[in-house]
């Protein structure tokens, strides 16, 4: 079941009626209840792994808040039980083949799909299990832990919640506030709109067929198409956690938010502080501290932890030699941009002085995540010097890609680059506003969509990570 | 048990209220004919959410690459009424017997030519099979957007300035074969490379200039490779059109034009033959034309031009730009008819005793729903080019069909590697490969049968 689908806009309501609808002491359990059948929807194959993973993650919980107080060690065992479904269905594959190209073996394969959402919900209960061993308490309730594990609304594709952002409020069932209603429709409209007409439309009109066959198109073409891509993934990914913002807050929850015009960036830094923030958050308090982060006693360890924090995240969202070599990229980024930083003493995030300074480094940052996309687009490294190849071609020859499609890379930058504040006025309006005005709103979102939206309802981008 | 707050109530009830005018808004698109296009759900999908229990989970994961088909081949489709070709079908036919002969075919079009995939597709098989005659026309100065040409590279210098048929404009309407004429004032040129695409071809021998003479028209001087220039003084008396030859038995690359800045000099284009028997293929796709912009030309001019090339086939591929004109929308379809005959008799009147070949346009997409489907009057407008194809004397080849028909645009476009820009109106160069291919297998099987076998009672089977 998509987010931006006619079977979501069924699903969520009832959904929502039904919990508001039952006593209090039950909602929790037809929340659970909903989100499993949310999940098995997709494909019910994979329902046990999920009821697995929760089951497992609440009783490792449990033995890590024993093992803290008689000061055993398992912390390891655990975690390790629940990357093993992630190794099996993602990597295993990817790292028989590796060793199959540097060693004279040959390695059998699992032939079985990626279970969906399997690296958000997995991290999930990663994150639970680590906190409680860190000294939080663990959940006793196993409803209650089934309903934060599997809230449908972010199970899929995140963001990626902590036990301390979710359960609490679980727990408390806060009621709706006002201008909730307001904000969860603005919310999911703009969701909707992102993936539908912008994402959609992006990837079927210019992503898709460059990428195909990078060597039907001119340097030009593909130049566009990159830039088309970079909109695109951030329409689908932000245009998913629109929606799942908004229905997460028709249940009177807040969940994180997971983007803030990311391409404004003016650093890498600053990018990754913008860009999937529950990842960045969660990689950084996970992997990175954990290797010792910045309190280091040499400086290149430092270098070390970076460039092996962004391979994590590569190789999180795919099991492949493309996304390891991105992750790489962006660490050795982010390493430039520690030793500038350092050289020059200006802060982290400190504002920048003149209009110079925030254009170069803005062209360059954004222009580096472009250019980097074409490891995360591509397939394998053959696809990558095939676009690389390709952007070297003509660039005399106007882009043959339809109108409107060019037009909504246009709209869709323009709108990425418009003042936040904007934003906010309209969703203040859609917040004080009542039922004709979401209606009216609603309305207009689903006719365009019908009229300019994908015919295939294509799955969000991240649904394969 | 706690009392929910007046604010929480508040917010339900108007959530209510919303989901009550939304749905009611959803359940009118089914009962007024004039929303039906934006109706949530249509006949034929998949019931929502009721309907997830039924569909395959690898139907609902569509990402990347998985929303891509299988391969969709292109069809052979036979042409129609071969046996109007018989004259073409000699000339290739004297050329197997031994005889010195050259086959000429002019291929008028739009943009779905312009870019010489489909044309370039026959040539190599007809050049392979007959002899290569050499590229034959080429315009000087075009729109790089559309017009490509394999093998050939211009580098121009000066003030250059280029009509075409589609625009119009063009001084005394004469656009030249290619329907892009060109005019350069001052001091300027052009080298125009022959870089040639078969390494063992022969050389290139002759080039013919084909320019206008005007009043207050400048001189140019023409050179092959390193070879003596030709001066041309294109000053006269009145507008007329010129064709200057130049040949060089030992062969060369590249055709220098120079310009002596004492006037304009206005070119229609230069033609490229060998000194061997064989076959030209010559593209003339004009991006955006159709019959309307045919009629542009002036007809002497038009006649003249087709006549000093003497071709033994015209091919005539448009309608694809057409579909929304009115006088192909209105009515029952007898103006555009006429229209398209008088285009028709305007080009058979450079070479009357040529053949005749319409081809009608490719399947053309339109979004609806979000899906793309094809636009709903291709099939009259092929049904009118048969008509006239009928009326003129012509064969006929429905290269939408070649697509699948109905449907078909949309499947090529799905395909991997995708067939068709995302314009909904052009095929990539692969797709037009295919098509060119498969009118090629078209031709070649009508060729051979035509020599054993009376072409009227067989037109069916594939190669």
């Amino acid at each position: 079941m998509h987010f931006a689908s006619i079977d979501y806009l069924i699903f969520l309501p009832l959904v929502v009626l039904v919990y508001w609808g039952l006593p209090r002491s039950s909602r929790l359990s037809w929340l659970a209840l909903a989100s499993l059948g949310f999940y098995a929807s997709w494909n019910w194959v994979y329902l046990p792994l999920l009821v697995a993973t929760i089951a497992f993650a609440w009783m490792g919980g449990l033995w890590m808040a024993k093992l803290r107080r008689s000061g055993g060690v398992g912390l390891s065992w655990v975690v390790l039980g629940l990357l093993l479904p992630l190794f099996l269905f993602k990597y295993a594959n990817w790292v028989a083949a590796s060793l199959e190209q540097v060693l004279p073996v040959r390695l059998g394969r699992i032939d079985a799909e990626l279970p969906l959402g399997i690296s958000f919900f997995t991290f999930q209960a990663i994150a639970y299990v680590v906190d409680i061993r860190r000294g939080r308490d663990a959940e006793r309730n196993p409803v209650h832990f089934a309903s934060f594990l599997s809230f449908f609304p972010q199970l899929i594709s995140g963001p990626i919640v902590r036990v301390q952002e979710l359960l609490p409020q679980l727990k408390a069932q806060p009621w709706l506030q006002p201008g909730d209603v307001g904000e969860a429709l603005y919310r999911i409209g703009m969701g909707v709109t992102k993936k539908l007409v912008f994402a959609d439309s992006l990837r079927l009109g210019i992503v898709s067929p460059v990428f195909t066959d990078p060597s039907q198109f001119t340097g030009i073409e593909i130049a566009i198409a990159l830039y088309a891509y970079t909109l695109q993934i951030y329409c689908d990914f932000s245009g998913y956690m629109d929606i799942a913002i908004g229905s997460g807050r028709l249940f009177g929850f807040r969940l994180p938010e997971n983007f803030d015009r990311p391409y404004q960036a003016t650093s890498v830094a600053e990018f990754w502080r913008r860009w999937h923030i529950t990842l960045s958050n969660w990689v950084r308090d996970y992997v990175y501290f954990g290797l010792g982060g910045a309190r280091t006693d040499r400086e290149w360890k430092v270098y070390r932890n970076l460039i092996l924090t962004m391979v994590v995240i590569g190789l999180w969202h795919k099991a492949s030699w493309t996304l390891v070599l991105y992750g790489a990229l962006h660490g050795v980024a982010l390493g430039i941009n520690r030793y500038r930083r350092k050289r020059s003493g200006r802060r982290p995030g400190a504002s920048l002085s003149s209009v110079w300074g925030w254009g170069w480094r803005f062209l360059l940052t954004f222009h580096f995540i472009v250019l980097a996309r074409i490891l995360f687009r591509s397939e394998n490294m053959a696809m990558v010097g095939e676009v690389l190849e390709g952007l070297t071609g003509a660039y005399t020859l106007a882009p043959r890609f339809s109108p409107l499609a060019m037009g909504l890379l246009a709209l869709g930058f323009l709108l990425h680059f418009s003042p936040l504040r904007w934003d906010r006025r309209l969703s203040d309006v859609f917040r004080r506003g009542g039922p004709g005005l979401w209606t009216l709103g609603l309305s207009a979102v689903a006719v365009v969509c019908i009229l300019f939206g994908s015919e295939q309802a294509l799955a969000f981008e991240y649904y394969q990570f | 048990m706690l009392t929910s707050p007046p604010t929480h109530r508040r917010e339900l009830r108007d959530l209510g209220f919303f989901l009550l005018l939304f749905g009611a808004l959803a359940a009118e698109t089914f009962l007024l004919p004039q929303t039906a296009s934006v109706r949530p759900w249509v006949e034929g999908e998949r019931l929502p959410l009721v309907g997830l229990m039924d569909s395959e989970p690898q139907e609902q994961l569509a990402h990347s690459n998985s929303e891509i088909p299988e391969r969709t081949p292109a069809v052979y489709v036979a042409l129609e009424h071969a046996e109007r070709l018989g004259f073409f079908f000699q000339g290739l036919r004297e050329i197997e017997e031994g005889k010195d002969r050259t086959v000429r075919v002019l291929h008028f079009g739009d943009s779905t030519i312009a870019a010489d995939g489909i044309p370039g597709a026959i040539r190599r098989r007809l050049q392979a099979r007959f002899g290569d005659r050499g590229p034959g026309f080429l315009p000087l100065h075009v729109d790089t957007r559309w017009v490509y040409r394999p093998g050939v590279s211009r580098l121009t210098s000066g003030e250059w300035e280029t009509w075409n048929l589609t625009q119009g404009g063009a001084p005394h309407r004469r656009y030249g074969l290619g329907g892009s004429p060109s005019r350069l004032t001052g001091r300027g040129g052009m080298e125009l490379v022959w870089k040639g695409l078969e390494p063992a071809s022969p050389p290139l021998t002759q080039a013919t200039l084909h320019l206008q003479k005007q009043p207050g028209g400048g001189t140019v001087r023409i050179r092959l490779d390193s070879g003596e220039p030709v001066e041309i003084a294109t000053r006269s008396e009145q507008v007329q059109d010129h064709r200057e030859t130049l040949t060089a038995s030992s062969g060369f690359q590249t055709v220098a034009i120079e310009s002596q800045g004492n006037g304009p000099v206005s070119f229609y284009g230069v033609a490229l033959d060998r000194g061997t028997t064989g076959v030209t293929w010559e593209t003339l796709g004009v991006a955006g034309s159709s019959i309307g912009s045919m009629r542009r030309q002036n007809p002497e001019h038009l006649q003249s031009e087709i006549a000093a090339r003497s071709p033994s086939l015209l091919v005539y591929q448009t309608g694809g730009n057409a579909l929304g004109y009115d006088s192909f929308k209105e009515g029952d379809g007898e103006a555009f008819l006429e229209q398209y005959l008088n285009v028709l008799g305007r080009l058979r009147s450079g070479a009357p005793e040529a053949s005749c070949l319409l081809v009608g346009p490719l399947d053309q997409g339109i979004r609806v729903r979000g899906r793309v489907e094809s636009k709903k009057d291709s099939p009259r407008m092929i049904g009118i080019q048969r008509a006239a194809a009928d009326a003129a004397g012509c064969a006929f080849w429905d290269a939408r069909e070649v697509m699948g028909g109905e449907g078909g645009f949309a499947r090529w476009m799905a395909h991997e590697p995708t067939l068709t820009w995302t314009d909904l109106m052009h095929l990539s160069q692969e797709g037009s490969l295919l098509v060119g291919e498969r009118f090629a297998d078209a031709l070649l099987q009508a060729y051979d049968r035509s020599g054993t076998v009376d072409l009227v009672e067989s037109e069916e089977g594939g190669p």
